[in-house]
């Protein structure tokens, strides 16, 4: 039975998520098929609370998520992620850089990355860590740049500081890594 | 039975022969049919058939291939290819069991639900409509069909955009570009200024000028942001001058008349002003006098014929809505009359719209801006209005929204066309 609260909250997302949230290009994130908990997460990190009736920066950087999210109760966000993650997950089928892939697969901060991500790169043990094999390509690489550069200021972004000592390049490689996993 | 696509003067005429056709209809009691492949129709035909694979979808266009205009911008530009815009409607009806066919839809019999095509009549239980736009010329310009070969619009993506992408290719330095602007409401609000921009783009690279003529008082979409392009980026170049009255066309000599001064140019894009596709004022669902059709906000479905659903640019959306003229806002409602149709087959009632939308434009190459919004259904207005405030614009233009606005592009395109 799906959420039919969420898809109705949720319809217009396809239009830049992709049907059922199965992106088709490389920089805006597939959410089909992603956790329930890490999604609900991210969506609550990158909405602006109000205090005191003042509008605070989200924890996490987005450049337009912030404005949509801006409009939804938690209960909603909730119910997004409910039906958003009941879609298949489907890998990108984005043109991958082989050798950017080759060279991610070597690297040796890949062990470290496998430890919470799994070897695919879909940890099914702990849904507050995102699924990663097979997202598409840019998305992730600007991922690991915001916890690089603390613009991913979230709950469990320490879990991510390994990123503080990889440089640009080696993070391009594993982010292209990923996005060749099924 | 492949029909070419007509002129307008050719559709007039070939309308009649369709009577001719003694085709029997038949539908199965939960037949949809759709007039229009565009971004609101396409959408439609594919949701329907997500949610519902037991409802028969006909899915009627003139053309075999829809041609977006989101991105067209970028093809007259040289920053894209028009195959990458151009969308065969077969491939999405085959992907998802739609009954594709190519006809022009020429009139509607309301009450036995009939909608007539140059294919034959096509019986339905539900219509809809969504044909976009078509052009509300000023007969004091003379400014016609014919003369758009030579001084293309470009504002419904096909031939046009070819032609004015191969005349922005021959820009030379000391050439002047005039790009008039249509009056609100028109076909995607900020669209005219993102063309701006990427005249004033090219111009600065080949050493041209830029003359804007606009209309209305101001930049009518993302104003700070495109004010800060003009004034900047193209200070030297361009030149933007709003509440301009075009008064006379001289085609010969390109010049644009004004109650603002004479303007010469070397490549005159004039965008008309626009009304809803005229494919609505022929099966009678604009009011007399109005340039849209009317529809209900909770459902879109016509005020004036029932069972017929009216979406995208050919509604009348000034009094019913906040939303604008987008392919993205078409594509949402799509979505939510197609939610609706299945919850009606299945004897429920129907939920009020709720939809976002976002245009991005390039202010150059290789950077963009955006506008968000979530918009929602108001009792109390009966009206779809902004919710909870959710409503923005970026601080500045930049190279990551123009990467997130290719990857939108795609996506889009995906979501309606495939
Ligand atoms: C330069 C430009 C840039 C744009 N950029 C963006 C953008 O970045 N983002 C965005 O969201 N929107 C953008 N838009 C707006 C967007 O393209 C439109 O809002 C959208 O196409 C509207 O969808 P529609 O279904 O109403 O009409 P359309 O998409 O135009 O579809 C109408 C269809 O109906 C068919 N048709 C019409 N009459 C008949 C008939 N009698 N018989 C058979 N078939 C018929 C036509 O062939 C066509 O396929 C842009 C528009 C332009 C011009
Ligand atoms: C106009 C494009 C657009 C629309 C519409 C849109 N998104 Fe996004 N989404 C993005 C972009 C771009 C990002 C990356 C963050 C940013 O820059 O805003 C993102 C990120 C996300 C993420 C984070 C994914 C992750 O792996 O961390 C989630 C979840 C998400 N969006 C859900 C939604 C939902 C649900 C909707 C509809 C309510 C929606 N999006 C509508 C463009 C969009
Ligand atoms: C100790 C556990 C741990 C390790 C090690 C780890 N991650 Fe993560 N990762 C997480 C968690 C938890 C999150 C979600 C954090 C949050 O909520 O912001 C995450 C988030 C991410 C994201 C964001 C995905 C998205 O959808 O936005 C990417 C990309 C990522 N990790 C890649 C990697 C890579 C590559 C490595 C190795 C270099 C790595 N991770 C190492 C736990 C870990």
């Amino acid at each position: 039975q799906e959420n039919e609260e969420g898809r109705r909250f949720g319809n217009f997302c396809s239009s830049c998520h992709g049907t059922a949230g199965a992106a088709v290009s490389d920089a805006i994130p597939s959410i089909g098929g992603q956790h329930k908990d890490y999604l609900k997460n991210s969506m609550m990190d990158m909405k602006p609370m109000v205090v005191d009736g003042k509008e605070q920066t989200p924890k996490r950087y987005s450049t337009l998520m912030k404005i949509f999210l801006k409009g939804y109760s938690e209960s909603e966000i909730e119910a997004m992620a409910d039906w958003y993650s009941s879609r298949p997950w489907v890998p990108t089928s984005y043109p991958l850089n082989q050798d950017l892939v080759a060279k991610g697969k070597v690297s040796k901060h890949l062990e470290t990355c496998v430890s919470c991500h799994a070897a695919n790169g879909n940890n099914t043990s702990d849904a507050g860590i995102p699924r990663i094999g097979g997202q598409v390509p840019t998305y992730l690489y600007n991922s690991l740049l915001e916890y690089k550069n603390d613009k991913r200021m979230t709950e469990r972004a320490e879990e991510m500081a390994i990123v503080k000592e990889i440089s640009d390049e080696e993070l391009k490689a594993l982010a292209e890594y990923f996005s060749s996993l099924k | 039975k492949k029909t070419e696509q007509k002129t307008a003067a050719e559709q007039t005429t070939a309308a009649p022969a369709a009577t001719e056709i003694k085709t029997e209809p038949i539908k199965t009691g939960n037949t949809v049919v759709i007039a229009g492949g565009g971004y609101g129709g396409a959408t439609t035909a594919k949701y329907l058939k997500i949610l519902n694979p037991s409802i028969n979808v006909i899915l009627v266009d003139r053309n075999a291939e829809h041609i977006s205009c989101a991105m067209s911008n970028e093809v007259i530009f040289g920053l894209r290819d028009i195959s990458e815009i151009t969308m065969p409607l077969k491939r999405l009806a085959d992907n998802h069991g739609i009954d594709f066919r190519q006809a022009e839809v020429t009139g509607l019999d309301g009450k036995k639900k009939i909608l007539k095509t140059s294919s034959g009549d096509i019986a339905y239980d539900k219509l809809v409509v969504s044909p976009g736009i078509s052009m509300d010329y000023d007969p004091a310009l003379n400014f016609t069909e014919d003369k758009q070969a030579s001084m293309p619009h470009a504002w419904i993506a096909g031939k046009q955009t070819e032609i004015l992408r191969d005349m922005v290719s021959q820009i030379k330095s000391g050439d002047t570009v005039i790009l008039r602007t249509p009056v609100a409401l028109y076909r995607c609000p900020p669209g005219p200024y993102e063309r701006a921009c990427l005249f004033g783009s090219t111009a600065l690279k080949k050493g041209a000028k830029v003359v804007v003529l606009d209309p209305n008082p101001q930049i009518m979409s993302k104003k700070p942001l495109f004010e800060k392009a003009f004034n900047t980026t193209y200070k030297n170049i361009l030149q933007y001058i709003p509440n301009t009255k075009v008064t006379s066309i001289d085609f010969e000599k390109k010049i644009i008349k004004t109650d603002k001064g004479e303007f010469q140019g070397t490549l005159i894009n004039f965008i008309p002003d626009q009304k809803a596709g005229e494919l609505v004022f022929t099966l009678g669902l604009v009011e007399n006098g109005k340039k849209w059709a009317s529809v209900d906000p909770k459902t879109f479905e016509s005020t004036l014929i029932k069972d017929v659903y009216v979406i995208g640019d050919a509604i009348d959306s000034a009094p019913v809505t906040e939303m604008p003229k987008s392919g993205t806002i078409a594509n949402a409602t799509g979505k939510v009359v197609a939610e609706n149709l299945v919850r009606i087959f299945a004897g429920k009632e129907p939920l009020v719209p709720f939809v976002g939308n976002t245009c991005y434009s390039l202010v150059n190459d290789t950077e963009a801006i955006w506008i968000a919004t979530l918009y929602e259904y108001s009792a109390e207005k009966n009206k779809i209005v902004t919710r909870n405030g959710a409503n923005g614009i970026p601080e500045a233009a930049s190279v990551e929204n123009r990467i997130n606005g290719d990857s939108w592009g795609n996506n889009i395109l995906s979501d309606t066309f495939i």
